[in-house]
């Protein structure tokens, strides 16, 4: 493993886990009156729930304690989703092609987005052999899953979690998405 | 056909432009030809959105 990435804890969900090839259900109501599960297959997605978070709803879901002899962890510090963001191979996100209506990136967009400095998207280098190819995040598209099904899917597909970030990647990631979801709009803006 | 052209296009660009203008242009060319290059090849296997989305529909008992 090499130091921007480190290997994942098997079964676990952690912060800035990479997971590729997974089918996120979103539930919807149709107007016949049916329940449509949509499934939504990514090539890769990022956890962005903090890490604290996902120990003590680890923690609730097994009633066990945080430290020896201490209480269980209390119920209600379960999660009812997780946060995740999209993230697609670097040539297909700067041809557009990633996603439906998408456009080429310009030259300007283009050194914007490799040098980390497009607010909406974060580009993951490769490196050899945990990442073979570079990744970059779209924020605009996060998403998330309910806990159990991540964790199902942690378990029974272990090599489905590809890496974690490390710090200080894995900070420098959240920032930047922090910063990307809690902009302050002004009208006309996108 | 079409890479030929612009390989002659090419030729006569750099050939109509001063000397000291071509050294300081030949590496963001060479970065920039390089980029296109790939996005082109990346271009011929790409067909479509990354993201497959099937749906099923479920009754919801009342």
């Amino acid at each position: 493993m090499s130091a921007r990435y480190k290997a994942p804890t098997p079964g676990v969900i952690e912060q800035t886990g990479i997971l590729q090839n997974v089918e996120i259900p979103e539930v919807h109501l149709s107007e016949t009156g049916s329940a449509e599960v949509l499934l939504a297959n990514y090539p890769w997605v990022v956890v962005l729930t903090q890490e604290c978070d996902l120990q003590l709803d680890r923690f609730a879901r097994l009633g066990l304690p945080q430290v020896d002899g201490k209480p269980p962890v209390a119920k209600d510090k379960k999660l009812r989703g997780i946060l995740l963001c999209p993230a697609f191979l670097e040539e297909n996100v700067l041809l557009g092609t990633y996603v439906e209506g998408g456009s080429k990136a310009d030259n300007t967009t283009r050194k914007m987005m490799l040098s980390n400095r497009h607010e909406r998207f974060h580009l993951l280098p490769a490196e050899v052999p945990t990442m073979q190819s570079p990744l970059v995040l779209d924020f605009k598209l996060i998403t998330s899953a309910h806990p159990e099904f991540l964790l199902s899917l942690v378990r029974d597909h272990p090599e489905k979690v590809v890496a974690v970030i490390c710090p200080p990647f894995r900070d420098r990631l959240m920032q930047r998405f922090l910063n990307y979801f809690g902009r302050i709009a002004e009208p006309g803006e996108g | 056909m079409a890479a030929s052209l612009a390989k002659v296009y090419c030729i006569l660009l750099v050939q109509s432009l001063p000397e000291p203008v071509v050294s300081a242009m030949l590496p963001q060319l060479q970065e920039v030809a390089e980029h296109e290059l790939r996005m082109w090849h990346v271009g011929q296997r790409i067909e479509g959105p990354d993201i497959v989305e099937r749906r099923v529909f479920l009754p919801i008992r009342k």
